[in-house]
This record gives C-alpha cells, structure tokens and sequence, in this order.
C-alpha cells in the first residue's frame, strides 16, 4: 500500500538568504506511527480500505503533516466510465435534438451575432457611407461664394419704366431693361430678315416689357454700354457694336444678338438663373 | 575536353531517354492497368466486391455496418464483445477446431470494431479462398456465444478497458469524441463501460448478431489471387441469409456535433495529449478529399523526425522546434454521415505561452488554407498524399478494407485510376473552399489528457477560427 504525504502548515517563502530545509518531510513506516482505528480483516467496503491506509499524525517526524493514504486496493475508474455531463439544459431549442447536424441548425443560432452584425455593422457602414458621400460631393461641389450667386433676385419695382439696370450674375453683367410701350412697339416691328442675327422679339422676351440679356458683346466681350447707340439699345465702346432695345446687333462687328440668360417671373421679382 | 563532348554528345542522351522513360510512367498508366474492383449484389441484397489482382495470397473478409454508433447505454460494448467471440468457436467448430484448421491452412483469422463497422477478415494462401469464405460465413453465422466464453471473453475485456488508460491517444480520441458527439451514440467508446461490459448478456450478443449481421448490411471483400470465383462462394455460404428483422432495423440517424471540451487532467502523465478539432465531413461528401489533401498540407511530425527547418510542411517548420512539442499530427476522420476533423498534438505544455503558441498557428495554418493556399502549395500536398493513399493500398488486407468501406459508405467502390482523377482535380480552390466551409470560423471541439493545467482557452482558439469576429 502507498501513502502519499503532503507538507501542512508549511507557506514558507524566503525573498533572501537561506532557506531551511524544513518544507519536506518524508513519512517513514517508523513503530511511532500507528493505525488511526482498528483495520478490519476483511477489506470488503470502501471506507474499510481506507482506514487501512489512514495513519495517526503524532510523532516527532510526521507532526504537522496531514497523512492521507492513496487507498489502491480500489480500482480507479475506466475512462469510458466517466460520463460526459448532460448540457441540454443549457441548449438552445433548435439543438436538443441529437439527430439533427449542427449545419442544420447553424442559422437559427447564429440570428442573433448575425443580427448584430449586418445589422449594426450595416446602419454604421451606410452612416460611414453617407458621410463620404457627402464629404466628397461638399468638397467637389460648386465654391459657396459662387454658389450664393448662383441665381439673384431682382426687384422689379427698383426698375421704373425706360431704365434699363445692370447686375452681377455669375460674374457677369446682365441688364435688366423696363422697356416704355414706344420701344416695344418699334422692336417687335423690326423685320427679321433684316438682321444680321435674325430673332423675333418675341424669342427673346417672356414679357414685353421686361428684357434681360447678358451684358457681353459677342464680338470680343466688352461690355456695352445701356441706353446708348443708334438703336436705343446697347452701344459697345470697344469697336462700335449698336444693340436694339431687345439686345440685337443692329450695326458694328459683333456677330450675334446679346445672349438671354435664364429667368423667371415670380411676384414681383424677376429670377435670374432659374427657368 | 573531347572526352566530355563525346559524353554529351552520346552517352548522356541515351542515359537520359531511358531515365525519361522509367520515370515517365505516370501514376495514372499504371493504375489504368490496375486489376478492377468488381461488384456484385446477391439476390438477398449481400454485396461482393472482388478484385483479382493474380498475387499468390488474398484477403477475404467480411465487413459489417455495425459498432458502437448503434448501442445504447445499457449495451455499450456489444459490438466489440460479439466480435470478440467470433473467435470462440462456432455451433459446427469448436474454438480449438476453428484455430486448428486456420493454422492447417496457414490462415489469419483477423478482426476489429470501430464506432461504425466491424471487420472479420482472413488472410490466407489464394488457394484456400473457398475455405476461407466457409470459416467466415460459420463464425458470422453460427457463432456458438457459450457462456464460459462469454465470462472467459468478459474478463479479457474488462482487463483491456483497465489497460486502455495507459494509451493516452486513444483515451484523447475517446474523450473528443464524447465530448463533440455528446448526446449521440457516436459519443460512445467501442469499449463500452465497465458498467455495461459487467452487465451485457448472452441474449443481448444474439440479439444484436440477429439485428446487425443481416445481408444488405455486410460487405464480402476479397482481395488478391482466386478470388473471381468468391461471388459463387458468397451464393453458396450467405445466399440463404434473410433479410428479417426480429427487432427494429437499427439506424444510425444524422448525429449532432456541439463545440465543447473535455480535459483529463493528470499530473502523473509526462506530457500533454490535447486535440483540436472540428467537424469533418461524411466519407462520400464532396469535399472529403479535398479536406483529407489540407489534412496533408499539414502534415505529421514528431521529435524523431530530423527535419524541422526544412520540413515541407510549413507550420511543422514555424513550430517544431520550439514549445515544447513531441509529436503532432492533422488527422481528419470520415464516418458514414459526419467526421472529425483536426490536429493531435503531444507537447511538454509548461506553460499557456508554449500551449497557445501551438494552436495559434495551427488556427493560423486553417485561415491560411481557407483564404489563401496557393496552387503550389496545394500542389505539393496533393503529391504527398497521393503516395500515402497508394502505399496504404498496398497490401491485400488494406485494399480490401479500402473496397469494403467505399462499398458500404457510398454504396459502390472507386476504381483507383478514378480516384486518381479526384485527386488531380483537387486544386487551390477545391481546398479554400472545402476549409472555408467546414473549417473556417466554425465550432471546435477540444479534448486533453495529462498535464492540461496550460492547456489552451478554449475561447482564444476559437476566436482564431476567423480573422476576425463580432
């Protein structure tokens, strides 16, 4: 029979210097050590057999230590016999049956990290998205000084009739001219085949008395000059352009009409940029 | 100077076309030349597979669909323990009669059980072939489960199960298995309990022999010389066999896999026996060769081996040499319907530093496989195996094997030439793909034996299933 000895009482821990070598004892099979109760003959139970391994703990050697024999008359168990634990407890529904793979029900207990996952992962991502997006179309886009002037807004009541005023949009003029009932009746009278550039009035006006062009000659890009020319239009000092009273070339070197911007009416405003 | 022109110019075009054509034989020549496996089925559904291959010996066996995947609690172990008896004697031969006409003949008479099959075979002189198939078809049949040899087969049993402690592998494989398969009959040890190997009777041998030892689920196999006349013999001595079950007809359902772990921890074991695994595939699913090639890829290797550095396999080279490892080893177990599939390792497991540095790059090596072995990479796996599978089909007894287990898993039998061809066609992406689905970010299940206080975390490997996870 064997017996084992473990050291009790003993936390003995020594940073520096000599450490006694007290930590070990070996028990030794000496007459002091005597049998903690009487042994049965016959070991036919458990607890017999361990009393015949049990020993007293009194002596001058064994003091202190805590005696427990191995009993290894006792046969151990065969790995077979150990029992895996049940977990079903602990098992989701969708697993409890054991003829069922694990693939099978991988969906199910999965939902959840997978949920997560696209879920969150997919509102974060379309959030990171959007922020690109964004970030990029913001840093692309049109400058914000230019954007302000992108459409202006003209107050026709600041225009009394037969003024004709200038304004900045997009960086270039345009006139906005409140043309007199005289005017309009000698524009729309003009006959188209005599122009060099040939446009009815009526092309370039939504109404008859409001006419707005692009204050650029289209001959080198001047600017010309309102209410000034032959034709009571438009008169380019650079090298003598006449524009009629609705923007047309009438005499000089430029080539086409004064270009008609984009604009609507709206109230008592006149939008220029916006259709 | 001239001597050497004359060398080029003669002698070494010559040396070189004959060496060209000795080493040109390619694998798949030689096996289209291969003997053929033949099938037949008798009229009781009882299957024989035959390949005459003109050797002087053959091996004849039969293998069964049965094992411990089919016991319960109270029987486990009567599959083994019926196998086991086989060799006791039969109603028309006594134990002694049945030895000595063997050794007459100079006959093995062989037989294992696994968890889902048992194999009675014997190896014999091809001119005892008709003999041969009598013995077996009587020790099948007729065998004679006497009581004393009942009790005398019970101790020797009880004493190996005692025995069984000590082979630390098969308590390791034991212990996954029970712990991966928890909840089903695969969990159960072929051995069975004390408890019930103590309590498993002589009815209970005869019941199961009725229930499992029925036609449509035994497999003749022979392999070797005069052999092509074993389908008349299979007639003759199993050809009045019934297909009746007394009971219910026993079946293996799909069995579940759980991710878990099992450790036995014993300080008085040297070492760390540890497993990593996770669930394999079935041994007819498609991608069984594909992952029995990563198997490869991996590879084995133990102390004793003089490569380290220059290993060909790659984790071998990055872990063999340091943390403390012994012995370690990919295997990948098929079964009918499932299979384990993973790495065995022995290792000094000092510490978690050594422990964790293992199966990191072994889940390492997995990624790898999944997202991007390359073609030579899978090349050279493919070549490693390729000789491992001819040389395990070398022999008689390992081709019969082979032939009854196609047969029975997958219901007809591979020529090798065509299992030449799978494996050719096995490439980069059959494997990433086969890892990626059955390995990749999947459950594992782990199993030590020894000194497994640094055995690793289970969470830390399974976190290294997948490059990353939520």
């Amino acid at each position: 029979m064997a017996s084992l000895s473990r050291s009790g009482g003993f936390a003995v821990k020594v940073i520096t210097g000599a450490q006694p070598h007290t930590n070990f004892v070996a028990v030794s099979p000496a007459s002091t050590v005597t049998a903690a109760r009487e042994v049965p003959a016959e070991f036919t139970t458990a607890e017999a057999r361990q009393d015949a391994v049990s020993r007293a703990t009194s002596g001058v050697y064994a003091s202190g230590l805590a005696v427990k024999g191995i009993n290894v008359t006792s046969r151990r168990f065969a790995h077979t016999d150990v029992s895996f634990p049940d977990f079903s407890a602990y098992r989701r529904d969708s697993t409890k049956n054991p003829q069922v793979p694990a693939r099978d029900t991988e969906d199910q207990r999965r939902a959840l990290s997978s949920a997560l996952y696209y879920g969150a992962g997919g509102v974060l991502s379309l959030w990171a998205g959007k922020e690109v997006v964004q970030t990029l179309v913001a840093y692309k886009a049109m400058a914000a000084d230019q954007r302000a002037l992108a459409s202006i807004e003209i107050n026709m009541n600041d225009i009394p009739e037969g003024q004709t005023k200038t304004y900045e949009w997009r960086g270039k003029p345009v006139f906005v001219k409140h043309r007199t009932k005289k005017e309009i009746a000698a524009e729309k009278a003009v006959p188209v085949a005599d122009l060099r550039h040939p446009q009815h009035d009526d092309e370039r006006v939504q109404k008859d008395e409001w006419s707005v062009v692009i204050g650029v000659c289209t001959h080198l890009g001047c600017v010309p000059i309102a209410n000034a020319g032959d034709f009571g239009g438009y008169y380019c000092p650079c090298h003598g352009s006449h524009y009629d009273a609705s923007g047309r070339i009438r005499k000089g070197p430029a080539p086409l009409n004064l270009h008609v911007p984009a604009y609507s009416f709206k109230d008592s405003t006149i939008v220029i940029g916006s259709s | 100077m001239a001597l050497r022109l004359v060398i080029n110019s003669t002698i070494r075009p010559a040396f070189n076309t004959q060496v060209r054509n000795a080493s040109a034989l390619s694998v798949k020549d030689v096996l289209a030349a291969a003997p053929n496996a033949e099938v037949t089925t008798l009229k009781n559904g009882f299957r024989v597979v035959t390949e005459d291959n003109g050797r002087s010996t053959a091996t004849v066996g039969v293998w069964i669909e049965t094992g411990s995947r089919f016991e319960n609690e109270q029987n486990n172990g009567v599959a083994h323990f019926l196998e086991r008896l086989i060799h006791k004697g039969t109603g028309k031969r006594a134990s002694a009669a049945l030895e000595s006409e063997l050794n007459a003949i100079g006959a093995k008479l062989n037989s294992f059980t696994e968890r889902d099959q048992t194999a009675v075979f014997v190896q014999a002189a091809s001119q005892d072939v008709e003999k041969v198939v009598d013995i077996l078809a009587d020790v099948l049949r007729n065998s004679k489960l006497d009581a004393s040899a009942i009790d005398t087969e019970r101790s020797a049993i009880l004493r190996e199960l005692d025995a069984s402690d000590d082979y630390y592998q098969a308590v390791l494989f034991d212990n996954l298995h029970a712990a991966a398969f928890q909840g089903t009959p695969l969990a159960k040890s072929v051995l069975g309990t004390t408890q019930s190997v103590q309590s498993i009777t002589a009815q209970q041998l005869k019941e199961w022999q009725e229930d499992h030892y029925r036609p449509v689920r035994m497999v003749l196999s022979a392999v070797g010389g005069g052999v092509s006349g074993v389908p008349q013999l299979a007639e003759k001595y199993f050809g009045d066999l019934s297909n009746e079950y007394p009971r219910q007809v026993p079946a293996a359902d799909g069995t579940r896999f759980t991710g878990s772990e099992y450790r036995y921890r014993n300080d008085n074991i040297p070492h760390m026996y540890a497993a990593v695994a996770v669930e394999g595939v079935g041994y007819g699913h498609k991608d069984a060769l594909a992952l029995q090639i990563a198997s490869q890829f991996i590879g084995q290797w133990d102390v004793t081996h003089a490569t380290t550095r220059t290993a060909a396999s790659r984790l071998i080279q990055k872990i063999g040499t340091d943390h403390g490892l012994h012995n370690i080893q990919h295997f990948n177990i098929n079964y009918k319907d499932t299979g384990l599939f993973g790495i065995y390792f022995v290792a000094d497991a000092h510490d978690l530093n050594d422990t964790h540095g293992i199966t990191k790059s072994v889940g390492h090596e997995w990624k790898h496989l999944a997202s991007a072995a390359t073609e030579d990479e899978v090349a050279l796996a493919r070549n490693q195996y390729r000789t491992n599978v001819y040389q395990n089909l070398e022999t008689n007894t390992q081709k019969a094997g082979f032939n009854a287990k196609e047969l029975l898993y997958t219901g007809n039998v591979r020529q090798l030439s065509d299992l030449e061809a799978q494996i050719q066609k096995v490439d980069a992406t059959a494997v990433r793909e086969a890892i990626s689905r059955h390995v990749y970010d999947r459950d594992i299940a782990t199993a030590g034996v020894g000194r497994t206080e640094a055995f690793p975390n289970y969470s830390h490997i399974r976190a290294g299933m997948s490059w990353w996870r939520l």
